[in-house]
């Protein structure tokens, strides 16, 4: 549909009618509220607040109201046929073109609907900018003032629950959202205030959530964006902003009593926001004074008409101006008649025009009489005539007749003159009517200029604010569209990004939902802390048993089931034996070896790495690429006739990672080497505190494991196992609040892990440790 | 690694951790789960994880002189939220989104005049007071 089509619809002109009715109409409501807050200036905040809200939402009403009656009323409701004075005066007006109104209210739809959409955009962004704040920069608030605010909203009234949160972004105190409230509150300003005051300013908010603010707030945006053009929607807008403040402060006082430390603390929030480096202009930060003297009970100044408010009133006045030369033009709709200030301004513009009309309806009489005056002089002239023919007829007969009838001749002749001036002097009374008539005609078109004028005038200021009204949609469309370009870009760049990232996802786990992924990792989890569970349990025994012969043959390349792993290649082989030797638990060692295919060890190799992966879910592991690193470390500086991570001090490197001390007497007689790890480095398994001690006796560069505790008392045993599952049995020791250590016992027994509580320097504590270690199922062995 | 004045703007995650170490002063891994956690479920792992990214990127400082690493906010918080204002989303649209917020104090600053005042306001009662 082409936009001619478009504003020839019907629908295009009754949007146009009803928005310019909504110039009178919202005028009018302000006006209508301004006198009611006069009226009610005693009256509580909740109730000029709700006044003004009732106002607000009357105005999408009227205008609902006005589009109906345009739309569906046509010539039905509309106002009798205009009255015939009228129609002499309207070609002045419309310029002699009577499709004009119509072109141009239909051309007002479109504007102010390009006007609404950038307008809604506009409330869209910033919309989705405070939902962001939810969940942006926050953190949680300490449990304490959670626990004060449950209670606050009690004392309210709030029965959904509130989040309060701590934020970054927010400069003030603030609540987002209806259905799932949150509080936010800017960082700092918990601890910076008393408590009491913090309790006034979370009551404050809480009565924002209690009053449903911030849907009123919505509504509001709403319709400021539907009548965006008009000043007293604005006005109104801000009425509500202002009486909502007063009124959460009322219940502030009403609840907490001292209105004064309530002032201070609001005082000092604003205070604590305005040094910020980057503040911009101050701009006028509205009623924050205004509130502060209510709360302190000092009278208001006397108030000077503000260039805002002169402002205002010129702008409901050319409202009102461009409202009346809309009613009067021509065929208006019933709405001139059935209201009253349209009708009023209607009534002013015809009294201005009534004296000509009367003037000419005077002077059409005036010309009607003169017009028969001198039909009746031109009769008397005509009678005149025949009566001289006649009279000369009778003269010539006479003369024919008798020539001695001179007397009557001369009579005659006399009689013709007489005639004739009289002829003449009719004639010139005729003249002077006529030269009468036309100076009130003159008069008279005068007068109908005049009248014009004001009717052009009107038309004047209404072109005026139709040009004000484009250049703002204008330089809107120009502010914004460039800015909207701009975040639709980044918007998009982030969705490209995390549409890779999901490809990622995707070709990491196969076509495998989220959740399931989710859900098979937690699986596997709980699957591998159950296994290492066991696996502690059964190596425990199997270390017990003193079984290490099993050990040294699960090292070698011969398997339980060597023709597998014969078939799938040395490089599983080396993976088991060189790579994880060190890493892998027993139970690992005995499920891989079980494996049949090369698919399913690729899987469990992949799974190995994954279940050590300390941010599971990213395709990094920290894990593995540290063990490499350790395993390349190793090799480079630890071999000598063996490979490097076969060597002791290798192990040590690749198991535990580097040391924090290395004691180096490489130089000395006999080599020697002690490696450190400190009470602070926790490590995995083993615990804290570690010394492990390399000697070089045969000097050839391969320094061997001094298993020696360092101890400064006896120690009891409580077991030998797996470096793993020692680690384990040390960790839930320590847990109960026993001191224990472990210590790799022997340098050819890279799993051999002794676990040792203590040291006690004398005998009672040792008894008294042997009773509780006993008490808690263990056996120890010892002392040593 | 990052130098120290061009750091990067955080992600929305990390604004969250950066959050938390402003709020609490100096505080170990599991201080910023426990209280992540609390308004949201997090895996440790994952707190750790994007902290240790956060060192590397040089939004935090990490202090290893103890058993539990320590971390803090390596800038202050003014000096971050000045860098985010500069992100043109917030730019473009805070002025729209002010419209939307309900709180104590009005969205627009006053003025310092009006500051002045409400100095003096208050600043009477505090004489009152004692």
């Amino acid at each position: 549909m082409t936009l001619d089509h478009w504003l020839a619809a019907p629908l295009a002109h009754a949007l146009g009618r009803a928005l310019a009715h909504f110039l009178w109409q919202g005028a009018l409501l302000a006006v209508a509220l301004r006198a009611v807050l006069f009226l009610g200036a005693e009256r509580s905040s909740r109730w000029r607040h709700q006044a003004a809200t009732a106002c607000l939402l009357a105005m999408p009403l009227a205008f609902g109201i006005t589009l109906a009656l345009s739309l569906g009323g046509g010539h039905s409701i509309g106002e009798p046929p205009p009255a015939a004075p009228r129609m002499v005066f309207s070609p002045v007006i419309v310029q002699g073109s009577p499709a004009a109104p119509v072109d141009w209210l239909a051309w007002l739809a479109p504007l102010w609907m390009g006007g609404v959409i950038l307008f809604y955009a506009f409330r869209l962004a910033g919309w989705v900018r405070v939902d962001r704040m939810r969940r942006r920069g926050v953190c949680a608030a300490p449990p304490e003032w959670q626990q004060r605010l449950r209670e606050l909203a009690a004392a309210v009234r709030v029965s959904r629950p509130v989040e309060l949160l701590e934020s970054c972004l927010a400069g003030v105190p603030l609540v987002i959202g209806y259905w799932r409230p949150v509080i936010l509150m800017p960082l700092g300003a918990l601890a910076g205030l008393s408590a009491e005051q913090v309790e006034a300013i979370l009551i404050h908010e809480l009565a924002h959530i209690r009053r449903a603010d911030y849907l009123v707030g919505l509504a509001q945006s709403l319709i400021e964006g539907l009548f965006f053009f008009h000043p007293a929607v604005w006005w109104i807008s801000a009425v509500v902003r202002a009486e909502r403040e007063f009124a959460c402060d009322d219940v502030v006082v009403a609840l907490r009593c001292d209105a004064r430390a309530y002032a201070a603390a609001l005082t000092t929030l604003e205070q604590s926001r305005w040094p910020a480096a980057y503040a911009t202009a101050a701009a006028n930060g509205g009623n924050l004074v205004r509130r502060i003297r209510r709360l302190l009970g000092e009278p208001a100044p006397a108030r000077v008409p503000s260039a805002r408010a002169s402002a205002l009133a010129g702008a409901l006045v050319l409202v009102a101006a461009v409202a009346t030369a809309l009613v009067v033009w021509p065929p208006a709709k019933s709405f001139a008649q059935a209201t009253a200030p349209a009708a009023s301004a209607t009534d002013k513009m015809e009294r201005t025009t009534e004296p000509a009309r009367q003037n000419v309806e005077e002077l059409k009489e005036l010309l009607a009489a003169k017009e028969k005056d001198i039909q009746d002089a031109k009769q008397a002239i005509e009678k005149s005539r025949e009566l001289l023919q006649r009279n000369a007829a009778e003269l010539d007969r006479a003369m024919q007749g008798a020539g001695g009838h001179a007397d009557e001749f001369a009579q005659a002749e006399e009689q013709v003159r007489k005639a004739e001036a009289a002829l003449k002097e009719l004639e010139s009374r005729a003249g002077e009517s006529q030269k009468r008539l036309d100076d009130q005609r003159l008069a008279a078109l005068l007068r109908q200029l005049a009248a014009g004028r004001q009717a052009g005038e009107s038309q004047q200021l209404l072109e005026q604010q139709e040009r004000a009204l484009q250049q703002a949609a204008k330089q809107l469309q120009e502010l914004t569209s460039g800015k909207l370009d701009e975040a639709l870009r980044q918007e998009q760049q982030q969705l490209a990004r995390a549409d890779r990232a999901l490809q990622k996802a995707h070709a990491a786990f196969g076509d495998q939902s989220l959740e399931e992924i989710e859900k098979r990792l937690q699986q596997a989890e709980k699957e591998f802390e159950q296994a290492r569970w066991i696996g502690v349990g059964r190596a425990s025994k199997f270390w017990g048993l003193g079984n290490e012969g099993r050990l040294a043959q699960a090292q070698q390349p011969e398997s339980p089931r060597p023709q597998a792993m014969a078939e799938s290649g040395s490089a599983y082989q080396k993976w088991l034996n060189e790579d994880v030797a060190y890493i892998i638990t027993a139970e690992e060692r005995r499920d891989f070896l079980a494996l049949r295919t090369d698919a399913d060890r690729d899987q469990f190799v992949e799974k190995f790495w994954q279940r050590r992966n300390p941010a599971p879910g990213t395709p990094e592991n920290e894990f593995k690429e540290e063990h490499y690193r350790r395993m390349a470390y190793a090799n480079q500086h630890f071999a000598s006739s063996v490979p490097g991570w076969r060597t002791d001090r290798g192990r040590i490197y690749i198991v535990y990672g580097p040391p924090d001390e290395i004691e180096d007497h490489s130089a000395e007689s006999t080599p020697r080497q002690a490696w450190r790890y400190t009470y602070y480095t926790y490590i995995d398994g083993l615990g804290h505190d570690i010394e492990v001690e390399f000697t070089d006796t045969g000097k050839t560069g391969d320094f061997r494991m001094v298993a020696a505790p360092a101890s400064h008392g006896s120690y009891w045993q409580v077991m030998t196992g797996a470096s793993d599952a020692a680690g384990f049995a040390a960790r839930s020791l320590q847990a109960k609040g026993f001191p224990a250590i472990t210590y790799v016992v022997r340098a050819d027994r890279p799993s051999l892990t002794r676990v040792l509580v203590g040291p006690y320097p004398d005998e009672a504590s040792l008894a008294k440790a042997k009773a509780e270690l006993e008490a808690e199922g263990y056996h120890p062995v010892g002392p040593q | 690694m990052a130098k120290s004045n061009e750091l990067p703007r955080p992600t929305d995650a990390e604004l969250e951790i950066l959050t938390v170490l402003w709020s609490r002063g100096p505080v170990t891994v599991r201080d910023v789960h426990s209280i992540i956690s609390r308004r949201r479920p997090a895996h440790y792992t994952t707190v750790l994880k994007l902290m240790q990214i956060m060192t590397d990127k040089g939004l935090v400082k990490r202090d290893e002189k103890q058993r539990a690493h320590i971390y803090s906010a390596s800038r202050p918080r003014e000096w971050t939220q000045r860098q985010l204002a500069g992100d043109l989303l917030e730019r473009a649209f805070a002025g729209s989104a002010s419209s939307l917020l309900v709180g104590a104090l009005a969205a627009r600053k006053a003025s310092a005049a009006e500051l002045a005042e409400l100095r003096k306001l208050v600043g009477e009662y505090e004489e009152d007071k004692r």
